[in-house]
């Protein structure tokens, strides 16, 4: 990507964050520190995708196209003899997993010779991030319409977020579960 | 912990095959180390989006190292501390060894592991540079009982950020924990294991 677009991405998502900012009474604090936001725009993390077949090929010139919440594409490159392409991208938090640690999310797309294309939603920015995409043979017996598939969101990032919203809503715990170490799920019910 | 899994499967799936019901597999076969090879191979069954409660789609065999390289960052962070890592390799491969000892068919299909928190989370391809240094550099160690017997190492998720105490002589690690105890405790990777399974020791195959 050109110096010219790394600095009109970061324009945007930097809008991005402040448009949030103004519409969110919880992240009004962000208006106040400016330097964070700033850091949080220029921050990068390498995320590498690897693009395999269903019988665990890997897939050689899949192209893999990176595209961020606004809709921009962040990057597109081809995939190695290994089916991997990697791509720095920049971390512009999900204040959605805060709770657990920082991470972005961006959806990608990979397309390849031979197989459907796959989209993958909410795939994670993060440090050591790694994005399989397992893809499906073109068959004359299937609509080979494109495939669906989550991103890589790790378990914990995941417990985090539900934990981060059903504190804030002030949910009790259902009871205990047997075999479980102190631990139950959320209730629909408050406190 | 073999028969709550089986008993969570069970009441997932409407239908069993009697191979399903517990006892009948390897009922007079005491597993050691001493009789018994670290599996070249594991047998995967695949849901869809790793969803515990979706209906296998296939089951995949897979190299038994690269299996644990696909579990390890997927139920530990590959952020975490070294040690915590190292623990969490140690147990990841006990619990795919074991039950590669101990098969399960279900609707036609026979693994000995699925994709899912029903047994350990896979996602092939997704080993990163931490997770996979932490499976190799134990991958010659074994925790087990003085008799060697090949058991199951079980671990949850815990309370994230705290030591999680309750875990603690349970026989179940809490990986939250485990970060606690690497990262502020400075445990190493076997004083860690200890702390949360009991009557067990370090033993190089």
């Amino acid at each position: 990507m050109h110096q010219k677009e790394h600095v009109e991405v970061a324009a945007l998502n930097l809008r991005s964050v402040l448009l949030r900012s103004v519409t969110s009474a919880a992240t009004l604090g962000l208006l106040l520190q400016p330097t964070a936001v700033y850091a949080q725009q220029h921050h990068t993390e390498q995320i590498e995708f690897r693009v395999a077949a269903a019988n665990l090929q890997n897939i050689r010139d899949a192209r893999v196209i990176v595209i961020d919440d606004r809709g921009n594409v962040l990057g597109s490159g081809l995939t190695n003899g290994a089916g991997i392409w990697s791509i720095a991208l920049p971390l512009h938090v999900d204040p959605r997993f805060a709770e657990a640690r920082s991470i972005g999310t961006v959806t990608a797309i990979a397309i390849a010779n031979g197989y459907n294309e796959q989209a993958v939603f909410e795939v994670p920015v993060s440090s050591h991030s790694v994005q399989p995409i397992i893809l499906y043979p073109i068959s004359s017996e299937h609509r080979n319409e494109p495939t669906i598939s989550l991103g890589n969101i790790h378990r914990h990032d995941v417990i985090g977020m539900i934990n981060h919203y059903a504190k804030k809503l002030n949910l009790k715990r259902q009871p205990s579960v047997a075999n479980e170490v102190d631990y139950a799920p959320w209730s629909p019910y408050q406190n | 912990m073999a028969n709550r899994k089986r008993a969570m499967l069970l009441m997932s799936m409407p239908v069993l095959s009697l191979a399903f019901l517990p006892g009948r597999a390897h009922a007079q076969t005491v597993n050691t180390i001493y009789n018994t090879a670290v599996p070249s191979m594991i047998r995967v069954a695949i849901r869809p989006l790793n969803n515990p409660r979706g209906p296998i789609l296939w089951v995949q065999t897979v190299g038994f190292q690269n299996y644990c390289e696909d579990v390890l960052p997927n139920e530990w962070m590959p952020s975490w501390d070294a040690e915590t890592l190292r623990a969490g390799a140690v147990a990841v491969k006990m619990f795919g060894w074991y039950h590669t000892l101990h098969p399960v068919t279900m609707d036609g299909w026979t693994f000995d592991v699925d994709n899912t928190t029903n047994f350990q989370e896979y996602n092939y391809q997704s080993g990163t540079y931490p997770t996979d240094t932490a499976i190799r550099d134990t991958w010659r160690t074994v925790y087990v009982p003085s008799t060697g017997e090949i058991t199951e190492l079980d671990y949850r998720a815990g309370i994230a950020n705290e030591v999680n105490w309750p875990f603690l002589g349970t026989n179940i690690m809490s990986q939250w924990g485990s970060q606690y105890w690497g990262s502020v405790g400075r445990l190493t990777y076997p004083s860690i294991l200890a702390m949360y399974y009991t009557g067990r020791q370090i033993r190089g195959i």
